[in-house]
């Protein structure tokens, strides 16, 4: 008997840090209004975790939250804790900058600087003062090849970010913040203005990077939640319904409300 | 554009091909035992069936995992619901092998048979049969689904001459022992796993074809 083809399935289990991202009875407020009930979830390393629910659920609140992007907002409030490998995003002793330095964020719009592409990928390494052009040139290539966009832009790195299509700037978004070298990327519906072949560029992307960093996507669309997280968090009206694998998610969630959400059966 | 999760596409394939392998297998196996009147190898066949059947529920969770978390379309989808159709024919064959294993060893236990009939004949084309049928699958070849489905006739009519050996043309019983009705149950179950093969054929024109091909008049 041949058994040749056949090959071990890839460990889905955790590997790394099963709590990398700790939140604990977390509770948020914008002035009088509570946007997140308290809730709790870990977030493993090297994982890819999706935030799903509808409109004004929370998920963006609660994604800007885990690199403090809600401090710019006035009146906010907090309840709770959340953690970074065991230590606290609100520990006095770290600098809120090096927390963002760890945590990089990938936006819904695309935001690149009206620079050239290679002035867009080294922007934060210039900003912490790295000037040696081999440096820069080094980052700037292996961040532009992780992002899967190297081949595309090689031979227009001086050309201005803004003339690149929508998914190359999306994919110039990520090189940035993969150029930081961060050990969390957060992303906000970062497909939401691309075409499918871009999106699934992008996915693919997410699958890749999967393996060194530890991902939080933000998704409007179900299938994208399905296709590339491991695990899946519904949230409805700031309250965290159900969080557990992908695969249990969208096949046999436990929750009422999530089964009538993934089905389309909601409101 | 290849996508990550086509992988595991091909993961689910493979599963099929080695319960296509374990069932021809167990086929091969439990003829030869019944030639060789050989009662061990008929046991080591009856316990080859519990992989297979934890196979087909694997496949089964794999095709439900593809179908809601990949949005599959095209021809994807129609591989993944023939895939389920062919796992279920694979595990009826890993099936029916076993329970010409139990006959086999209940014939050698009233003493072994001198005239087997057609019925080494019959399972060496249904080997053929059910191999030629995987092949079809594997390598995508619409020309072999096809030819499984007129060598079918051959192990149908095989079949019917054992029949007919042992209970003439009319039916009326000429020289039966309870061995000899075990050896037509033995038939029998080999003509099933010519059907099965058949369905699988028709399950993989239909992947390759779109074409339903089932219960053509
Ligand atoms: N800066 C803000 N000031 C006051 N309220 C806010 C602010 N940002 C969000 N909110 C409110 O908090 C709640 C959660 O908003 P959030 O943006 O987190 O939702 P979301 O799930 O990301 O929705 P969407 O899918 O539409 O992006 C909403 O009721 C929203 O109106
Ligand atoms: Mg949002």
């Amino acid at each position: 008997m041949s058994n040749a083809r056949i090959q071990p399935r890839p460990a889905a289990d955790i590997t790394g840090r099963p709590d990398f991202i700790s939140i604990k009875n977390f509770g948020f407020w914008y002035g009088d209004k509570k946007a997140l009930k308290s809730m709790t979830l870990d977030i493993p390393e090297r994982h890819v975790v999706a935030f799903i629910g509808p409109s004004g659920c929370g998920k963006s609140t609660l994604l800007r939250n885990l690199n403090r992007m809600n401090d710019l907002v006035d009146g906010i409030r907090h309840e709770g804790d959340i953690a970074i490998k065991g230590q606290s995003i609100y520990d006095p002793g770290l600098e809120v900058i090096s927390l963002r330095r760890r945590v990089g964020m990938v936006f819904q719009k695309s935001n690149p600087f009206p620079k050239s592409v290679y002035e867009n990928v080294v922007f934060a390494l210039r900003v912490m003062g790295v000037s040696n052009r081999a440096i820069l040139d080094e980052a700037c290539e292996t961040s532009l090849r992780k992002a899967a966009l190297w081949e595309e832009v090689k031979d227009r790195l001086n050309d201005n970010a803004l003339g690149l299509s929508g998914g190359q700037m999306q994919r110039l978004c990520i090189a940035r913040a993969i150029a930081n070298r961060p050990e969390i990327l957060l992303m906000d519906e970062p497909c939401s203005a691309l075409d499918p072949i871009a999106t699934g560029k992008i996915e693919e992307l997410i699958h890749e990077l999967k393996t060194q960093f530890t991902i939080v996507i933000v998704t409007h669309s179900m299938q994208q939640a399905a296709r590339v997280s491991d695990r899946t968090a519904f949230f409805y009206l700031g309250e965290l319904i159900e969080y557990d694998t992908t695969e249990k998610i969208f096949m046999n969630p436990s929750q009422a409300q999530t089964e009538a959400y993934i089905s389309g059966r909601f409101g | 554009m290849q996508r990550f999760f086509h992988d595991e596409l091909r993961q689910l394939q493979d599963n099929l091909v080695l319960m296509g392998e374990r069932s021809i297998d167990m086929t091969r196996l439990v003829m030869q035992a019944l030639e060789t009147g050989d009662d061990k190898l008929a046991l080591q066949v009856r316990g080859m069936d519990d992989a297979v059947d934890d196979l087909e529920k694997q496949v089964d969770r794999e095709i439900m995992r593809y179908l809601t978390l990949f949005g599959p379309m095209g021809s994807d989808v129609r591989l993944l619901l023939a895939a389920r159709d062919i796992a279920h024919d694979l595990e009826r064959i890993a099936d029916e092998a076993s329970v010409i294993a139990k006959r086999v060893l209940v014939i050698s236990q009233r003493g072994p048979l001198k005239d087997l009939l057609h019925v080494p004949e019959e399972g060496r084309i249904a080997i053929e049969v059910l191999r030629l049928a995987l092949d079809g699958f594997v390598e995508g070849d619409l020309a072999k689904a096809k030819l499984v489905i007129t060598r079918d006739a051959e192990i149908d009519l095989l079949n019917r001459k054992n029949y007919e050996a042992l209970f003439g043309r009319s039916g009326d019983s000429i020289k039966v022992s309870a061995s000899n009705v075990e050896l037509i149950f033995i038939s029998k179950a080999l003509e099933r796993i010519g059907d099965h093969s058949k369905n699988i054929s028709e399950q993989v024109i239909f992947i390759l074809s779109g074409e339903d091909i089932r219960h053509a008049r």
